[in-house]
């Protein structure tokens, strides 16, 4: 796809949460994002569907602060976030559950449940562990046990879990079905829309694009550090090139 | 039996001034994966500087100095203070520039920091040994340590002392690290620092609380050493900081118990094997059981190797 041919669709109305512009983002000589620009509104599910080294993870670091774009501005709701590091980002109400998961393995579950509510200064988790182990039952049976002797599947729980402890505004999820028996996937994405029901934006990247997309109000095409596709999704879903290269052919 | 009891206390104790240096090596590679050499100078400083603060005199570059003469259990908090700073400051300096240089670089470092630590030392207080006042409540008055008997071995006030003050120390700090907010980043951080700052964890704030712990508990072992054996001199953290290196290594890197564990088992194996076998080895056996430890178990007694699934 032509990176050109970008059509200048905004998107629905409502208010901007967050607003990538134009960002530039470097690991040492290689230039990952080359001028990615997004925006997501409040309440929207919004997909990144891209091959693997596309740029979508570091779309993810560069919104946490964790990867610095050379240039190009990340501006949530309203503030312009260059210059403000990773640990302050999520205490504004974004928080990640990022690729590979990242569980904290010599930790127990209940602990690093505890490590995603670290920005916040309210200190009562009652209701967020239980809202937790509400949407994962089987977190609440691990509680004690540490994180790295989870299975895959529940790691990505667990991951995800994490990041709601921190009562994020924007939850980003990297890959979320990652790791999970194709029965659970189904339900993972029936708990990120019950998620984005009680009221948290979603910003998701997935491999998974056809189920992502379907519960996505919209997508964005990333291929090599570029945005070349932005479009309701589903109207991705019908996009001969997008079914071709995503969706497992036409 | 009695020369049994003797020796056991006696390792008990250097066992504890193992300890305190070790467990900031521990928490210090746990979390940055240095060994941080300058631990024995901080705990010499520990001792020169609560020296300083007990005497009503000294010569500092060569001028005599009036110095405010303050009791031990003063004097020791306050010197435990300033090496505290003094440990921030390094990592701040020598170690936090070369956080993503290779690890060879910031260990480099170390070595640099440690024998500049010496130099310092020795520019200020001069090359030779000073003498460590006598801590009033553990001397009689005729100027002998006070001391009690067990079947026959004779075990001093301020042994107990030590011995006392290292528990209270291991376990407060082991609370700190197990139960406190802090102590959870400590630990965060120490598995995966790009994703406790993901989670609101200022790495670099949690980097320096550790090394200002670390540096704190050297300098109470070098003060307690010090009293012990009455003296300080520019060297004298040379050794100790080696062995206590070894008892981090021994009870399992980045583990606080095992820290502690670590080096009242080679305070006792270096008591025993100096009475027993040779004292002229004592430093040796540290290095044999170093040598054995890491061919048999090279994560540590309490070392645990819980690696991440894939």
């Amino acid at each position: 796809m032509d990176p050109n041919t970008v059509p200048s669709q905004s998107p629905a109305n409502g208010e901007v949460v967050l607003d990538v512009q134009d960002i530039h983002v470097y690991y040492g000589q290689v230039h990952a994002l080359k001028g990615v620009s997004l925006q997501i509104m409040r309440n929207e599910i919004v997909t990144l569907i891209g091959a693997n080294g596309a740029g979508k993870s570091t779309t993810l670091s560069a919104i946490s602060g964790l990867a610095k774009p050379r240039t190009g501005r990340i501006v949530y709701e309203g503030r312009d976030l260059s210059g403000v590091p990773a640990y302050d980002v999520v205490k504004l109400g974004l928080s990640q559950s990022p690729e590979g998961r990242r569980i904290f393995p010599r930790m127990s579950v209940k602990e690093n449940l505890e490590m995603g509510a670290f920005s916040r200064s309210n200190k009562d988790l009652g209701a967020d562990f239980e809202r937790v182990y509400h949407l994962f039952p089987v977190l609440s049976e691990r509680k004690s046990q540490p994180g790295g002797t989870l299975s895959g599947g529940e790691q990505q729980m667990l991951a995800m879990g994490r990041a709601l402890m921190a009562r994020p505004k924007l939850l980003m999820l990297d890959e979320p079905s990652m790791g999970l028996a194709p029965m659970f996937v189904e339900k993972i994405f029936d708990i990120i829309k019950e998620i984005n029901s009680q009221g948290t934006t979603i910003l998701l990247v997935e491999q998974n694009a056809n189920v992502a997309l379907e519960v996505s109000n919209r997508g964005y095409v990333i291929e090599t550090g570029q945005v070349v596709l932005a479009d309701k999704a589903s109207e991705l879903l019908k996009n001969p090139q997008v079914q071709e290269a995503y969706l497992g052919g036409a | 039996m009695t020369a049994f009891i003797q020796y056991l206390f006696n390792g008990l104790m250097l066992g504890c001034l193992y300890a305190l240096i070790a467990v900031g090596y521990t928490m210090v590679y746990g979390i940055i994966e240095l060994i941080n050499f300058a631990f024995g100078e901080l705990f010499m400083f520990g001792a020169y500087i609560s020296i300083m603060m007990m005497v009503s005199k000294i010569t500092l570059f060569g001028h005599e100095v009036s110095m405010p003469g303050l009791n031990f259990f003063l004097a020791v908090p306050i010197a435990m203070a300033i090496v505290a700073i003094l440990g921030v400051v390094i990592e701040r300096l020598a170690y936090r520039p070369l956080r993503n240089a290779p690890r060879l670089a910031a260990l480099i470092s170390a070595i640099g920091v440690s024998i500049l630590l010496q130099n310092v030392a020795q520019a200020i207080f001069g090359s030779k040994q000073v003498s460590f006042p006598t801590i009033s409540l553990f001397t009689t008055a005729e100027g002998q340590a006070k001391s009690f008997q067990i079947g026959g071995a004779i075990i001093t006030w301020l042994q107990v002392f030590v011995v006392g003050v290292t528990i209270v120390a291991m376990v407060a700090l082991n609370l700190y690290v197990s139960r406190t907010k802090m102590g959870r980043a400590m630990r965060a951080s120490a598995q995966d620092k790009r994703t406790s700052a993901l989670m609101g964890v200022n790495v670099n704030r949690v980097i320096a609380i550790t090394f200002l712990i670390g540096s704190a508990m050297g300098a109470l072992g070098g003060a307690l050493y010090g009293s012990v054996y009455h003296f300080a001199a520019p060297q004298m953290g040379f050794s100790p900081g080696l062995k206590a290196f070894i008892a981090a290594v021994l009870g399992g890197i980045g583990n606080i118990p095992g820290a502690f564990l670590g080096g009242i088992l080679l305070g006792i194996i270096e008591s025993f094997g100096a009475a027993y076998v040779s004292s002229r080895y004592q430093s040796a056996f540290a290095f044999i059981v170093l040598i054995l430890l890491l061919c048999f178990k090279p994560s540590g007694l309490l070392g645990s190797t819980v690696s991440q699934k894939a």
